[in-house]
């Protein structure tokens, strides 16, 4: 695992997990859920680098402008820089692995910040979304029944307007930007193939796979049942980290073909 | 401020970020800080980062990292886990010695981060301050007295009947943090995160931790408190003496937050936290104009929510 800062302008916090025996000639990026569920699945992410680095892909991790350890302030945060931010991190992992082939795999608000920026151009050899956002609107509900939770929970007051979730800022124009999400819009044209990974059925699943295939992008729905784990160890946002067993498994499954190594 | 991503470690096995003023102040510790709970170095809600930022532009350098096993750092091989942190921190020290030059230091810990903290302080005298973010606390007599006033807020039970059906649809959206009432780790989970797991605590009781700062104060270590109100086991100023029977002075600094929650859920606490501890260490070791006759000791500051 090797950590460093990259990207000129606005700087990014990197680590690269180097894969273990050959290497495969394609290298996978990792985009994290938005801010509210960063740290919580910071160590599933870890998790899931090492499966992958164990069938032989190298992957990087890295954290959004305005998040972890990468420039800005989490009030100033802007989605169109965090779509930018992940074409500039697929540049770095090519150069820091020497590979020119990338697979993306996104988390939650990651996967629909990756949608966009494979929309805008970056090519993907296989996009993989786990647990997408569909709709921002949707998303914003759910970050605002996690904050009552958390707020109930830790005895604090609700007041709206909210100008602040999940223990972060929350101005409006990042709510207006999360508002008009619609990740069925953003066909990643770029992409080789896209994989949903969801655990459970669902409508909008099957609604974007059906117009994405229809404008030519091979586009599935895989439905994971998480038996042992995908656990929650507390009850909420900012002080509890989930795990995952299965949906990682089939995730790094999905990249585990054949190995292609590299030249 | 320029920040680097640094790997050290007799292993080269723990990660952190070293944080450095573009005007160091001479003379000043260097601030460490590691995981809170089970959150990597970035600390709940990124508060070591807005501190170490903060800090950076006050002249302070910083590192922030992953104690083994966390966040970034790879697992230590070998060695039980108190013996694992203490190589930990040790490092760490080392580490910013090499690096900086700075051989005093001045470790900031909050919740459970505190058990390095309290055992680094107590052991190694290149401690020069400490600082404990919601810390131990244990419920005095003034503790049970003011604990029904927590309760007795009329908005919280109106809202709490108002978002009955939001908190009941949550579990909607629980589907994706699928929560379990038991952690299970299965080996194969642990060692394909490079061996990354939970952790143990070990506190001192209450008459030890009073022995204990007694202790520090005879070596000068400077001391501050962050306590916090809400859901926690300290709800008022006065419990910190009844707690160890030391009163806050300059050198024992008290910040407390009567509106804040444990784990600082609302930014202006998160804020004022940070801006609080960057002032103490400030105070204590900050530059002061040519001539400028040390600052007299400010009243032991007491924010109550």
């Amino acid at each position: 695992m090797r950590s460093f800062f990259f990207g000129a302008g606005r700087r990014l916090y990197g680590t690269l997990h180097e894969a273990r025996g050959s290497a495969r000639s394609t290298a996978v990026l990792l985009c994290s859920p938005g801010v509210q569920e960063y740290n919580m699945t910071h160590w599933a992410f870890r998790k899931l680098a090492g499966l992958l680095n164990r069938e032989g892909l190298h992957v990087m991790r890295f954290d959004y402008s305005y998040t972890g350890d990468s420039d800005g302030d989490v009030a100033d945060t802007n989605l169109t820089h965090q779509v930018e931010d992940i074409a500039t991190a697929a540049e770095e992992l090519k150069d820091q692995t020497g590979l020119r082939r990338v697979a993306v795999i996104g988390m939650r608000l990651g996967a629909a910040l990756a949608t966009q920026a494979v929309a805008r151009g970056l090519r993907a050899e296989s996009l993989l979304l786990w647990e997408p956002v569909f709709h921002g609107v949707d998303y914003i509900h759910d970050l605002e029944r996690l904050d009552t939770e958390v707020s109930m929970r830790r005895l604090h007051e609700v007041h709206e307007p909210r100008l602040e979730l999940g223990g972060y800022p929350f101005p409006g124009q990042l709510r207006d930007a999360l508002a008009g999400i619609a990740l069925k819009m953003h066909v990643p044209k770029s992409a080789g193939q896209v994989a949903m990974f969801l655990a459970e059925e669902s409508p909008e699943a099957t609604e974007t796979e059906l117009l994405w295939k229809r404008t030519g992008v091979p586009t599935r729905v895989k439905v994971v049942r998480e038996q042992s784990g995908g656990v929650r160890h507390g009850a909420g946002i900012g002080d509890s980290a989930v795990l995952y067993t299965e949906m990682l498994d089939a995730i790094a499954g999905e990249l585990a073909g054949p190995r292609a190594v590299a030249a | 401020m320029k920040e680097h991503a640094v790997t050290f470690g007799a292993a080269g096995n723990l990660s952190g970020i070293l944080c450095e003023p573009e005007h160091p102040v001479p003379g000043a510790p260097a601030v460490l800080m590691w995981n809170v709970g089970i959150h990597h170095r970035v600390g709940a809600f990124r508060v070591w980062v807005d501190l170490a930022r903060r800090l950076a532009e006050a002249g302070f350098t910083s590192l922030r990292f992953d104690l083994s096993g966390m966040g970034d750092s790879e697992v230590r091989r070998g060695g039980d886990q108190d013996v694992e942190r203490k190589a930990d921190l040790d490092e760490a020290m080392a580490f910013v010695t090499r690096r900086t030059g700075i051989t005093t230091f001045a470790p900031v810990a909050f919740c459970s981060g505190i058990d390095q903290l309290h055992d680094l302080g107590l052991r190694d005298e290149r401690v020069v301050a400490m600082g404990y973010i919601e810390g131990y606390a244990w419920r005095t007599p003034g503790f049970w007295l003011h604990y029904p006033k927590r309760y007795l807020n009329p908005a919280l039970w109106k809202e709490r009947l108002e978002h009955l059906d939001e908190r009941q649809s949550l579990q909607r959206f629980k589907r994706f943090f699928k929560p379990r009432a038991a952690l299970k780790l299965d080996p194969e989970s642990v060692e394909a995160a490079g061996g990354a797991a939970m952790f143990a605590r070990h506190r001192p009781d209450q008459g030890q931790f009073a022995a204990d700062l007694r202790r520090l104060r005879a070596r000068d270590v400077k001391l501050f408190f962050a306590y916090f109100g809400l859901d926690t086991d300290f709800n008022h100023p006065a419990q910190f003496e009844e707690m160890t029977g030391m009163a806050p002075s300059d050198d024992v600094r008290l910040f407390y937050l009567g509106a804040a929650d444990h784990i600082l859920f609302r930014t202006a606490h998160r804020d004022a936290t940070v801006i609080e501890t960057c002032a103490w260490l400030k105070h204590r070791f900050g530059r002061r104009a040519t001539g400028e006759v040390p600052v007299t000791a400010p009243a032991p500051k007491l924010a109550v929510g």
